[in-house]
């Protein structure tokens, strides 16, 4: 008799589980019977949640991007542009300097005089 | 040169020379998008199946998993990769119990309507394989509307403990959190709904 109930109680597990198989079978393949347009539905929502996160980052880089050329050419057309001038001749920038001049020609001077001496 | 692995679990891990130092958290971010996109696409289609068979509409499952997602990735998705499945699964089981409530609300409110359940749910719905054949397309309709229909006769909560514990394989731990109830209470939940689907398959046999 305890054999029986054992026996019995094991057949009602196995029962169980083979309940649990089929309704589990039941819904996998479910699954793969999934409409095309639940399919394609489910995958846009995955896509959009998933850049609803950082779809804010793209916005704020294009609005950066487009922000700078705007500063960019508006900088470009109301920067005044001055008119550049020519650079200074060495003679005159000499010339404005008449103590170097002086020095120099006083250095050629001694040069002149050491070699004459020598001669 | 960088490059982002995702292992089976979902933790995106990084892979990079030594001179390169991973501090840049635009790289960190795409990584882990990419890693939260590929655990919905594993769940997606099981969360639908839990939603549509607790609400038998299918327009309202879609906006649950929808809701449940953008919920995920907004709150969640700094969250380690392994809590995410219990985290889903528990928006998904929150917004299933939001629908109920407002619908009990709606028809409190609105009695005197004709309740409009749609019971497309059991309708033949469109093969999306091309290789089951016909006799297995009826077989597998016929399972799946006994299946169903033993689903629906069950008390919500022993419903959704089912499909958590049996079908989606949470732990008693998980499932507990997910429904906000003790794990006796589950274990309670999970062996009602196993004697009352075998019953149910057994008269419909």
């Amino acid at each position: 008799m305890r054999d029986d109930g054992f026996k019995k109680q094991t057949d009602l597990h196995t029962l169980d589980q083979v309940t649990e198989t089929q309704v589990n079978q039941a819904l996998d393949q479910s699954i793969e019977q999934l409409s095309p347009e639940v399919r394609r539905r489910l995958n846009r929502i995955r896509v959009e949640a998933v850049e609803a996160k950082s779809g804010f980052r793209p916005l704020l880089q294009t609005a950066g991007a487009i922000s700078f050329l705007l500063v960019l050419t508006l900088g470009w057309q109301l920067w005044p542009v001055k008119e550049s001038q020519p650079l200074p001749l060495f003679a005159e920038e000499l010339h404005e300097d008449p103590q170097l001049l002086e020095d120099l020609e006083f250095v050629y001077w001694m040069a002149e005089e050491n070699i004459s001496e020598k001669l | 040169m960088l490059s982002v692995q995702v292992s089976s679990q979902f933790e995106p891990t990084f892979v990079y020379n030594e001179n390169q130092n991973i501090q840049n958290t635009t790289f960190r971010r795409r990584a882990l998008n990419i890693s939260i996109a590929q655990f919905l696409s594993q769940v997606e289609k099981k969360a639908f199946r839990m939603a549509e068979i607790a609400t038998q509409n299918e327009a309202d499952a879609l906006d649950i998993v929808q809701d449940s997602m953008i919920k995920l990735v907004e709150k969640y998705s700094d969250k380690p990769a392994e809590q995410w499945r219990p985290l889903f699964y528990k928006i998904l089981h929150s917004r299933i119990m939001d629908y109920f409530r407002r619908r009990k609300v709606y028809r409190t409110l609105f009695f005197w309507k004709n309740s409009e359940r749609d019971d497309s749910h059991f309708e033949i719905q469109e093969n999306a394989s091309n290789n089951i054949t016909p006799e297995r397309q009826v077989a597998a309709e016929n399972q799946l509307r006994q299946v169903s229909l033993a689903l629906k006769t069950l008390p919500t909560r022993q419903q959704q403990c089912f499909l958590l514990r049996s079908w989606e394989g949470l732990s008693v731990k998980d499932t507990a959190s997910v429904m906000g109830c003790t794990e006796g209470s589950v274990k309670t939940h999970y062996s009602r709904a196993k004697q009352a689907l075998k019953n149910a398959l057994a008269i419909s046999e």
